[in-house]
């Protein structure tokens, strides 16, 4: 049997698809979670159960708005499912019920599952279960997804169902709508949910009316005779419709709600969102808990507690000790001692665990010759023995040990040591996310976004595309504009992925030890140019575009909750698994081939590195990124593997150069390349499954194609700004006055299109229409 | 008076939705219909939190502009003033 999950968004679908099927797809406190059909089974081998769900998207109604709730409205529809299991939150259960009276009209067995229903008695309300199975005419459990209770008696009751049927049924057949609703239905003799498509048509759904559409005519005589809707609702089909259904729940179903305590005037979310949704603080409180995140897993000065610990306090730590504390310190001619007085944060403390184990397994055997008197060599002497891999194989095959230790291990081992930061950083996200804040933020941040001709909408979006970008795109299909849909896609990649950080780490640390720069603001930094990248690309799309206005902001705030212990951490050991499963598959099997391309020429001789494949090719393309200050092959090399995964960047570094920081040695790069480079990659084309991920959004192949040369294109012009500005301070003037200029040629293609539209407008022709859509494109 | 400016904590009764089929068709399903009670509970420049029955909307300023509301307790005065002639 084949069960679907439907419900209103944010009513813990997932949550109990998760916990029925043992799957663990992502739960977040928030309206718009799950944009995709995600099937599982729920298995009971001793009531012999063995049923298939699926989990769709959260919907308001079966009259959609976005494109997820399209998915969900086509599912229920199909007749795939033989039991639709609708998931009511019991603590919203007026609106819930409003999706319910829609799902009666489909004639499908139907079972509901009131959820959250113990939140609720902590309220001091209950729900009359019978009562409403009753008026409803279908069965009602009690449960809840989260602490995982009633879900077996769930399941039997939906056991219980099989094989039947059930009549489809309105409550708003009977009022003032009856007579319409029974003389469509006459119309449509063939159809397979007669109850359902005519409510649907009187109401004049889109999708059901374009199904119909050669009866058009004789419906909108139906409706037309009908003289009391025309009299009090203006003739709104879709306002009656809607106000039956709410006048309905309000007189049969709201009395079911009893009361067993006062109600205070307002609640803990209300109070809680007074100070974080503020309309001067708002912002200002957000900025501030990112800061602390960043610091708590990027700072090596946790607390800033340097400031009250006195100077060398740690410089006689032991190795335990020191990985916890700072016992680098400087001492002047008079013996005064700097340093050594901060404790590292969690992140660098973890970050730190996982570089000593690495070292255990590969640090390089270091060898010194022995030189007689005329520099003949007679001799080796081992300086260090390495680690457990480099001694086992001390007499094994140079190549061995190269394609082992140079090639996988120490590419693997590049990209796994950022893996505790980066879970960290997702860590405090996961929580932020789970407690229903970041809903909030995407409130507060609608403002501004709209000033860049994007909404509030955009933010939950972006937001998770500091984890990965392929979701990011994806939930981007909760946008209902076109146009604010495809500029969010288009900045995607330039909100920093988890797998992209390493390259900053690494950066970072290399320049903390160059020039003593503070290593989280170098992150942070690298954050922060994305973001205003990303602000001024999407300023420059919304001129082309000539798009007028905003789509409106309407979101659901959920109840602020404390985070669940148990999702934040499958959450986490989802991005663990996905990281290392990653770094075990395509990053060990790419820098094997990256090692063999380094390792041999183009007549499969083993060679120097120098006169290797990789150097050959890598040369050739020199001159393109020199005017960005890294016109080094490795540095190119290294920015092409990470096509494949973002990963690779710094593992392929590794391989080529044996760390970030012999690369910068040895290429002779200065900071203002270092920085031109991180900005680069940050900003260039993402990784394949991103693009995938865009091209299926973006649904064609053209779109896609201007998309990749928008990502290379503004990658190179912030790389060559940044190192030429970095090294030339002078041009920055030159800059600012070609960006001036740039934006005055776009305001003005903007008040050329204003014009046309303004012409289409008063001409009202077709052919003109068609002609501006087609100039959009070329300028897009 | 619209939305936008009623009186913040008091519940009021929408009269009227003054914006395109599709905003109207959302506002209904999320729960803002005509004759519905909200009540407004924050404003930031325009922008708003309303409470509907038991969930909180956040909306911006067009939204919150194209919604026209009454206060209850007058249109309940006006009632009883017509019941009585």
């Amino acid at each position: 049997m084949k069960i679907a999950l439907a419900g209103n968004p944010n009513c813990g679908k997932t949550t109990l698809f998760n916990a029925l099927t043992g799957a663990t797809a992502h739960v977040g406190n928030w309206a718009g979670v799950t944009v995709e059909k995600l099937e599982g089974t729920y298995k009971d081998k001793k009531s012999d159960i063995n049923f298939n769900i699926v989990d769709l998207p959260g919907i308001y109604s079966l009259s959609p708005y976005t494109p997820e709730e399209i998915i969900s409205r086509n599912y229920l529809l199909s007749g795939d499912a033989d039991l639709i299991l609708n998931v009511v939150d019991a603590t919203n259960l007026e609106r819930n019920l409003y999706l319910t009276t829609q799902l009666l009209e489909i004639g499908m067995p139907i079972v509901i599952a009131l959820n959250m229903a113990d939140s609720l008695k902590a309220d001091g309300k209950s729900v009359d279960i019978e009562m409403l199975s009753q008026k409803l005419g279908v069965p009602v459990v009690s449960i809840s997804a989260l602490k995982q209770k009633g879900l077996k008696e769930l399941m039997q009751v939906v056991k219980a169902q099989e094989g039947t049927k059930r009549e489809a049924i309105s409550f708003i057949s009977r009022g003032i709508l009856k007579d319409s609703i029974d003389k469509v239905m006459l119309l449509l003799e063939d159809s397979k949910d007669k109850l359902f498509d005519a409510i649907k048509l009187v109401e004049g759904d889109k999708l059901t009316s374009e199904k119909y559409k050669d009866i058009k005519d004789n419906i909108a005589a139906i409706k037309s005779e009908n003289k009391i809707v025309a009299e009090n609702y203006n003739n709104d089909f879709e306002a009656c419709v809607a106000d039956c259904r709410y006048d309905y729940i309000n007189k049969n179903l709201s009395n079911l709600i009893v009361f067993s305590s006062p109600q205070p005037e307002l609640s803990k979310s209300d109070k809680i969102d007074k100070v974080l949704t503020h309309k001067f603080w708002g912002i200002p409180i957000f900025l501030l808990i990112i800061l602390a995140v960043f610091h708590i897993t990027f700072s090596e000065n946790f607390l800033y507690l340097s400031l009250i610990i006195p100077d060398g306090a740690f410089k006689d730590a032991n190795t335990a000790a020191s990985l916890f504390v700072d016992t680098e310190y400087e001492e002047d001619e008079e013996g005064n001692i700097t340093g050594a007085n901060a404790i590292k944060s969690p992140g660098v403390f973890l970050q730190g665990l996982v570089e000593r184990f690495a070292d255990l397994i590969n640090a390089p055997r270091e060898i010194e010759d022995v030189l007689d008197e005329n520099g003949n060599v007679i001799g080796q002497n081992v300086i260090s023995e390495g680690g457990l891999i480099p001694r086992l194989l001390k007499n094994a095959p140079e190549w061995t040990r190269g394609i082992l230790c140079d090639g996988i291990l120490s590419g693997v081992f590049g990209v796994i040591s950022f893996l505790p930061q980066i879970l960290v950083l997702f860590l405090f996200l996961t929580i932020l996310e789970d407690t229903g804040y970041m809903a909030r933020v995407a409130f507060i941040m609608d403002r501004a976004f709209r000033k860049i001709g994007l909404s509030g909408k955009s933010f939950m979006p972006l937001l998770m595309c500091f984890g990965c970008a392929v979701p990011g795109i994806m939930a981007s299909r909760t946008i209902e504009n076109e146009k604010e849909r495809r500029s969010t896609i288009l900045l995607a990649p330039f909100f920093s992925c988890g797998a992209k950080s390493p390259i900053w780490f690494a950066f970072a640390a290399v320049l903390a030890n160059t020039i003593g720069w503070n290593p989280e603001f170098t992150v942070f930094g690298v954050y922060l140019v994305g973001i205003v990248v990303a602000v001024i690309a999407a300023l420059i799309i919304k001129k082309l575009s000539g798009q007028k206005g905003v789509t409106p902001f309407i979101m659901e705030l959920p109840t602020y909750h404390a985070p669940q212990f148990k999702s934040v951490m499958v959450h986490i050991w989802q991005k663990l698994k996905h990281f290392l499963f990653r770094a075990g598959t395509v990053i060990a099997a790419s820098t094997i081939v990256i090692w063999f391309l380094l390792n041999f020429s183009f007549s499969f001789k083993m060679v120097s590195e120098d006169q290797s494949i990789l150097a050959t090719v890598g040369g050739w393309f020199e001159w393109l990124f020199v005017p960005l200050g890294f016109g080094n092959w490795k540095f190119i090399v290294a920015s092409v593997t990470g096509l494949i995964a973002k990963e690779e960047v710094i593992s392929s570094i590794e391989v080529l150069a044996g760390s970030v920081e012999a690369l910068v040695i040895e290429s002779g790069v200065t900071t203002a390349g270092i920085f031109a480079y991180m900005a680069f990659n940050l900003l260039t084309i993402p990784c394949m499954a991103t693009v995938g991920a865009a091209a299926a959004e973006l649904g064609s192949a053209k779109k896609t194609l201007l998309a990749i040369l928008f990502w290379l294109g503004t990658s190179y012009i912030v790389a060559l700004i940044i190192n030429l500005v970095g090294t030339y301070w002078w041009t920055i003037f030159i800059f600012a006055f070609l960006i001036a200029v740039l934006i005055t040629i776009a305001h003005f293609v903007e008040k050329h299109k204003h014009k046309k539209v303004c012409l289409i407008e008063q001409n009202e022709s077709k052919d003109a229409s068609s002609d501006d859509i087609k100039t959009e494109e070329k300028d897009a | 008076m619209l939305l936008l400016n009623s009186p913040v904590s008091q519940q009021v009764r929408v009269t009227k939705i003054n914006t395109d089929d599709k905003t109207k068709n959302r506002l209904q399903n999320i729960g803002v219909i005509v004759g519905g009670k909200l009540v407004l509970l924050q404003s930031n420049f325009g922008d708003i939190i309303v409470k509907v029955r038991d969930c909180r909307l956040a909306m911006n300023k067009d939204v919150a502009k194209s919604i026209e509301v009454e206060s209850i307790e007058e249109s309940d005065k006006d009632r009883e003033k017509q019941n009585i002639q």
